[in-house]
């Protein structure tokens, strides 16, 4: 059935050129990657600071520290973020390997999609952790995160992780959102 | 073009005191308007909040089809604005987008059945390419399975390829979400014989592999037992039905095919009873290897029977379908990068023969995606593969008078190559700008189809929005439009000028399809504004402008052989014999359809216990340019005068048997949701979708010889007003337990579709269950 495809020659110098266009495209730039979170970047970014309302810790902060962990492949998505947050948050974006040092002066985290093994800091420095991948909460490695339900917004807390991160929610917030032990 | 940009850039460069603000939109929502949010992927093939989607997008969720009294896929479509939605026979649907109902359809195909709106399931396209058009049917999934529906009102080819001229509706699955096992089983029965059985079984390990297998099966049946004659102009049991078009059967006598004769030649036999009966199966199976590597794999077959129409029929308006098909659709993310290949197999027989065909569509998508800060690239590539067998098309002319239908291994194949790109570009945090082009080359045509988009939004503050879109699509050539090659044999009535005496002509037609058409392309205009009116309540309010052209109809070129008496003056005296040759061609057409409409939708939560959603649409088309049947007389050729004092003249001349109409399209046409729950365990709900007037005609243009016939050879129905009205009860009997009643079409019978059934009120009665 794809003998087809070979038979007509201006079709086939056709597919060329958008392979070729594609291939500029792909090479020609830096590989960015937003596509894993099904929530937004601003609208994750405005609900971020409601949330820290009802955590009886962080509310008495006048300004709320926060450190975005990315790579690669979540460059747009941390700006997005950034851009997001605004003055509501004080953020600074790192690299995997500045966490353990910038970590000490920070009140959370919110670690990108590929990044979040390392969440395992947040519970030494009793730090919270946040990400945009409610399965990172549901499997413990992080303590707030933001998915869907019913194609809206929804909040996954994960009691166990905030517990080992010294961290608490009050019942409120924990009515609205979705809780794992 | 160039003013539409023009107009963009200089509208940006008059806002330089919004590129320097925060953005405070999202920012000044509470948390509860913020996790009250829909997010909607298909208006840019990213989730983004509906609120700031560049497209007319409405999204039908699973909640509201559960609390709504509907009981298949098209009917939910009647929760959406801005779509006509009929119900043809008991538990089928024609369902166009905002109209050109009559206009865009293949006139082959009489009576109006949408081809202008792409329907999707994850992604994966569901369309007939033999005449076009979506027979909802045939679907193997059903109410159970479906997680949202997003329709997108207006074109968007540039984002999905063609036939997304009036819109795009994306069926979007649900598997397994929560973890461990998941258990779903609904069961219905109601008056007149309805019976609805659904399941989902899956289960969910740890959210990174999910496997669901699910089934239904639906049955509905007719309220009546009679078919439309269009001789008679009213209903008729099938012992009684006659022909509309009459081909000759024996053309020594010029005897012509009876209904009885014809239908038990083609074994064209109709389950009068019967309206619907679909079973369909499939196995869903996601499984996440890492966080940007995603394999989504369904299969799944189906099996339906229905009456309908969107067929070639002489007879009457309804044909009977059996279908069956199988389908794999597999989705592979990585990275940037995702693929999606669909494979879709099957056979559509009809009980008259020669509709029926066998086909295999294959598809390919490669897409890639790259964000910079306020830019975006989505780049991408599409193969498509189609075969289809059906008498009617191959090499060799079928003869529908000796309807001598049979299959052959001569498929007819077809591909597409396509190449896209989608742009998104946000200059500011309130203003977005969205672009997208599509180049398609069918390798059945020489023409290559542009299609694009220009989408711009402004979020004037977090509560107010206004949106302007710019966008072209056009129609796919069909197998039937391109390869046609039939002969039809039929007796035309000639009446003399006193129409004193009337005699049969044997009209010969040899109809053909043509391969290098362009196809009716649409442009469009819409602004909108989306406004929440406070935290309970919200508006949204779209103005559209279109146009169609490339209309593809065919032309009939006739020759007349007349031969005549001639009395001792030399001046002809009667009539001895007419003899009509000639030829149907598909071609491009000089004509162009324009609608001008509006629509809003309100929604409103009441109260925690109360909810509502109203919705309505306003349109009107007009047609201008080659819209009346006209008959062209392009040559004459007199013979000589033989002893026997007889002349043999030979006229040449070209009819147009448009049978396009503005009229069908209802003025106004829209519908209301109205939820209640009382309490815990009870919950109410009423949905209605109301219509004004319509027109449906139909002709028989074998009749057509001259200007005085047009009128014997139109048929028409009105369609009056109308409100379906649902209403149902459901009651929470445990946890996992429930059980509900539902009324439908409680005003009673009633026509939705001109020519076919009535629709009747029943009664349904269900229970649910769901681990």
């Amino acid at each position: 059935m794809f003998k087809s495809i070979f038979k007509i020659k201006n079709v086939s110098y056709f597919l060329i050129r958008i392979i070729l266009f594609l291939f500029i495209i792909i090479t020609a730039t830096k590989i960015g990657y937003s596509q894993n979170m099904p929530v937004p970047e601003n609208i994750q970014a405005a609900l971020l600071p409601k949330i820290l309302k009802f955590s009886p810790a962080l509310s008495q902060q006048a300004k709320i520290k926060i450190l975005i962990v990315y790579d690669n492949n979540s460059l747009a998505s941390k700006d997005e973020l950034i851009k997001g947050l605004g003055a509501n948050l004080e953020s600074k974006a790192i690299r995997s390997a500045e966490l353990e040092k910038e970590i000490v002066n920070c009140n959370l985290v919110y670690f990108m999609p590929g990044v979040q093994e390392l969440a395992s800091l947040c519970k030494t420095h009793k730090v919270l952790s946040v990400a945009g991948i409610s399965q990172y909460v549901e499997d413990g490695k992080i303590s707030l995160a933001f998915g869907l339900q019913n194609n809206k917004p929804k909040i996954f807390i994960s009691l166990t992780s905030l517990e080992k991160e010294g961290q608490s929610l009050s019942s409120e917030i924990l009515r609205i959102a979705k809780v794992f032990n | 073009m160039r003013k539409i940009f023009v107009s963009i850039l200089l509208g940006y460069s008059l806002l330089p005191s919004v590129s320097g603000q925060e953005n405070k939109v999202y920012s000044n929502m509470s948390l509860d308007e913020l996790l009250n949010i829909d997010v909607v992927v298909t208006a840019s093939k990213q989730p983004e909040d509906l609120f700031e989607a560049p497209l007319s997008v409405t999204i039908i969720s699973r909640e509201e089809i559960r609390k709504s009294g509907v009981t298949s896929i098209p009917e939910a479509l009647r929760l959406s604005p801005g779509l006509i939605v009929r119900e043809m026979t008991p538990g089928n649907y024609d369902v166009q987008i905002r109209g050109y109902d009559d206009i865009t359809k293949n006139v082959y195909v009489t009576l109006p059945y949408n081809t202008t709106t792409l329907v999707m399931i994850d992604n994966r396209i569901v369309y007939s390419y033999y005449s076009g058009g979506t027979f909802w049917e045939s679907f193997p999934i059903d109410l159970n399975d479906v997680e949202r529906i997003e329709v997108v009102r207006g074109p968007a080819s540039a984002l999905y390829g063609p036939n997304a001229v009036t819109g795009v509706i994306n069926i979007i699955t649900s598997q397994a979400n929560k973890k461990g096992m998941n258990v779903f089983a609904n069961g219905v029965l109601g008056t007149n014989k309805a019976k609805n059985a659904n399941a989902n079984i899956g289960y969910n390990w740890n959210d990174k592999t999910k496997l669901t297998f699910s089934g239904n099966f639906s049955e509905r049946h007719r309220f009546t037992d009679e078919y439309y004659d269009y001789n008679k102009k009213d209903f008729t049991t099938l012992d009684k039905l006659t022909m509309f078009v009459e081909p000759v059967k024996n053309v020594a006598t010029n005897e012509v095919w009876t209904y009885q004769d014809y239908a038990a030649k083609l074994d064209a036999g109709y389950d009068v009873d019967l309206s619907v009966r679909k079973l369909g199966g499939n196995i869903f199976l996601t499984h996440q290897f890492s966080e940007k590597s995603i394999l989504d794999v369904a299969v799944g077959a189906q099996s339906s029977q229905s009456q309908r129409t969107g067929f070639l029929n002489f007879s009457t308006a309804l044909s009977q379908t059996e279908s069956k098909s199988y389908y794999m659709n597999s989705r592979i993310n990585y990275h940037d990068f995702s693929g999606q290949i669909s494979i879709n197999s099957g056979h559509d027989f009809n009980n008259y023969r020669f509709n029926s065909y066998k086909f295999t569509n294959a598809e390919l998508n490669l897409e890639y995606y790259k964000q910079f800060n306020e830019l975006s690239f989505r780049p991408g590539i599409s193969y498509k593969y189609l075969s289809y067998n059906n008498p009617v098309i191959y090499k060799e002319s079928f003869n529908i008078n000796e309807l001598n239908y049979q299959f052959k291994d001569e498929p007819r194949i077809a591909s597409t190559y396509s190449a896209y790109l989608l742009t998104e570009w946000k200059p500011t945090t309130k203003l977005r700008f969205i672009g997208a082009v599509r180049m398609d080359k069918f390798d059945v045509n020489k023409n290559y189809f542009a299609n694009y988009e220009i989408a711009a939004t402004y979020r004037l503050n977090k509560n107010n929005l206004f949106r302007y879109v710019y966008s072209r699509a056009n129609k796919s050539p069909f197998f039937f439009d391109s390869y046609l090659n039939s002969s039809l044999l039929v007796n035309a009535e000639y009446l003399s000028e006193d129409k004193k005496t009337s005699f049969p002509i044997p009209v010969n037609l040899d109809i053909h399809g043509q391969d290098h058409l362009k196809y009716p392309t649409i442009t469009n205009q819409e602004i909108s504004w989306r406004t929440k009116i406070n935290s309970q309540a919200s508006l949204d309010i779209e103005v559209f402008y279109s146009k169609v052209k490339n209309f593809v109809n065919p032309n009939i070129y006739r020759q007349y052989e007349v031969v005549q008496h001639m009395n001792k003056l030399g001046v002809a005296d009667s009539i001895i014999s007419i003899n009509v040759q000639g030829n149907a061609l598909f071609e491009n057409y000089d004509l162009t359809a324009r609608q001008l409409g509006a629509s809003f939708t309100f929604n409103y939560e009441i109260s925690e216990k109360l909810s509502a959603k109203i919705f309505a649409t306003w349109q009107n088309t007009k047609i201008s340019g080659r819209k009346n049947i006209d008959f062209i007389t392009t040559g004459i050729q007199m013979g000589e005068i033989t002893p026997q004092n007889t002349l043999t003249m030979k006229v040449s001349t070209i009819m147009n048997p448009t049978q396009w109409s503005d009229e069908i399209t209802p003025k106004m046409f829209g519908g209301f949701l109205l939820n209640y729950k009382a309490c815990k365990n009870w919950n109410f709900s009423t949905d209605a979708y109301f219509y004004t007037d319509q027109k449906f005609a139909n002709y028989n243009y074998y009749k057509l010889l001259d200007e005085t016939s047009i009128d014997r050879a139109k048929v028409e129905m009105n369609i009056k007003p109308n409100i379906v009205l649902n209403a149902k009860a459901s009651y929470q009997l445990s946890k996992n337990l429930s059980s509900y009643a539902t009324l439908k079409n409680i005003f009673g019978n009633h026509y939705e579709y001109g020519f076919v059934d009535p629709i009747g009120t029943s009664l349904l009665i269900g229970i649910k269950w769901e681990l």
